[in-house]
């Protein structure tokens, strides 16, 4: 009888502590994406954009773990050195691309869909975005880092992060640290 | 049912090779695929090693110098002709136009999706995009408004396709392909296609009438409605992309695996 009140105190405690979990999450995801749509709704595109939307993505990103599992375990041939300015080039990446994703005045209409938590410190939330009349499946992936982070976006199922890997993946075993950053570089310099 | 879809997916898998997406910590790939990390490398991981996160996406591309020669045809062919047909066609019709144009194209493809829930055993969905397919077609004039995604039993139902299909009953994806203009899918998908195209009623006009040209004629427009939107998307995947071509492939089999799922 005890051992079953106890399972039962645990599970309890066990779904509040995961409700608090991606509550916390969602909420900062939420004001995250309002301050990304105050700036898209006002701002210029191009570069003007990368640049307004910056400071909120160092906010709310994790870049570090996102070069790193964009890397995948080649990241463990890297110097201290050449992780800090993969992690630059990368997060460079990261914000022009995502950047681009929005056009200057346009409205996004956001719904967030039900949490879930695959595993302790992370939550998944689904939203149903309608942009430009079209509807998109988007769904970000945030860790517990202090505050919750955003560590991967998937765009209709395809992951920034995993469609990273697969190119850094074929580099890496080319030419190690030397050729991804060569390629982030180049990548980069392209307009 | 569950007999016919044990044969083709027996049949599929007997003519398809291999692909799939797998987590970093399973098994190694065979030769000739392309590898990402071993069970090895995995287990050798310091604690920020946490790669395995990220499901990576494992594609059988045998032919892929003849792919990658056909990607740059079409990479020529989407910059100097679908883009500059894509920017003229958005200036000559207005948003509204379009959206209509594209609304009732997908509404007339109602029996492939109807057809690949039925067949996935999803008779819940069978029933919404009926629902979806009256409404649209009546209150929507002929399926060029939606009026059935602001009635939110019948707002949102998953889209459904042959190759679909086949990926719930088993079937692996197979080769990868690049076809010129078509551009990217893998073996199991171009099977779906030919089922799509047979389940799709645009197609049987030019049955009806005796003609490829009917057909043509009839499916040009939308043809046409989708370039814009296929564009921004082929940008989206390959714009700043280390590797466009490598991006385009991860890009589609996530995206696939990702429609199979749902």
């Amino acid at each position: 009888m005890k051992n079953i009140f106890f399972l039962l105190l645990g599970l309890c405690v066990g779904a509040m502590t995961s409700n608090a979990s991606t509550e916390a999450a969602e909420a900062n995801l939420r004001s995250t994406i309002d301050q990304v749509l105050v700036v898209t709704k006002k701002g210029k595109g191009g570069q003007s954009m990368a640049n307004q939307l910056t400071p909120i993505l160092v906010r709310h990103m994790c870049f570090e773990s996102m070069t790193r599992r964009a890397v995948g375990p080649g990241w463990r041939q890297f110097t201290p050195e050449q992780k800090a300015e993969a992690t630059k080039l990368f997060s460079k990446l990261i914000i022009r691309n995502y950047s681009k994703k929005f056009t200057p005045g346009e409205l996004a209409e956001i719904e967030f869909l039900k949490p879930s938590s695959p595993g302790a410190g992370k939550v998944e939330i689904p939203t149903k975005t309608v942009y430009k009349g079209s509807r998109y499946n988007i769904t970000y992936r945030l860790e517990d880092r202090g505050s919750w982070l955003i560590t991967d976006i998937l765009a209709e199922g395809i992951s920034f992060v995993a469609n990273y890997r697969a190119q850094f993946d074929v580099l890496v075993r080319k030419g190690g640290a030397v050729a991804v950053i060569a390629s982030l570089k180049q990548s980069l310099e392209r307009t | 049912m569950k007999t016919p879809a044990l044969i083709v997916s027996g049949v599929l898998a007997l003519l398809l090779a291999g692909c799939a997406t797998r987590r970093v910590d399973e098994s190694p790939v065979a030769a000739g695929q392309t590898t990402f990390a071993t069970k090895e490398e995995v287990a050798a991981a310091d604690e920020h090693d946490d790669w395995d996160t990220v499901a990576v996406v494992e594609v059988h591309d045998p032919i892929e110098p003849v792919n990658r020669g056909i990607f740059w045809f079409n990479h020529q062919l989407y910059t100097y002709v679908a883009k500059p047909f894509s920017k003229a066609y958005k200036s000559i019709f207005p948003k509204w136009v379009r959206h209509g144009i594209g609304n009732a194209y997908e509404n007339i493809k109602y029996p492939i999706r109807v057809v690949n829930h039925t067949l996935q055993g999803r008779l819940d969905r069978t029933a919404t995009e009926t629902g979806r397919f009256l409404v649209n077609t009546t209150a929507g004039v002929g399926g060029v408004m939606k009026p059935a995604d602001k009635i939110p039993a019948l707002a949102d139902v998953p889209k459904a396709d042959t190759g679909q299909t086949f990926s719930k009953w088993g079937a692996p994806h197979g080769p990868y392909l690049v076809f010129p203009v078509l551009g990217p899918t893998t073996t199991r998908d171009l099977v779906g296609t030919a089922g799509d195209t047979a389940l799709n009623p645009v197609a049987w006009v030019g049955l009806l009438f005796g003609g490829a040209a009917w057909t043509t004629a009839i499916s040009a427009p939308s043809g046409a409605h989708g370039v814009p939107d296929q564009m921004d998307r082929y940008d989206m995947a390959t714009k700043d992309a280390l590797d466009p071509y490598i991006s385009a492939r991860s890009g589609y089999i996530q995206y696939r695996e990702a429609a199979s799922e749902r």
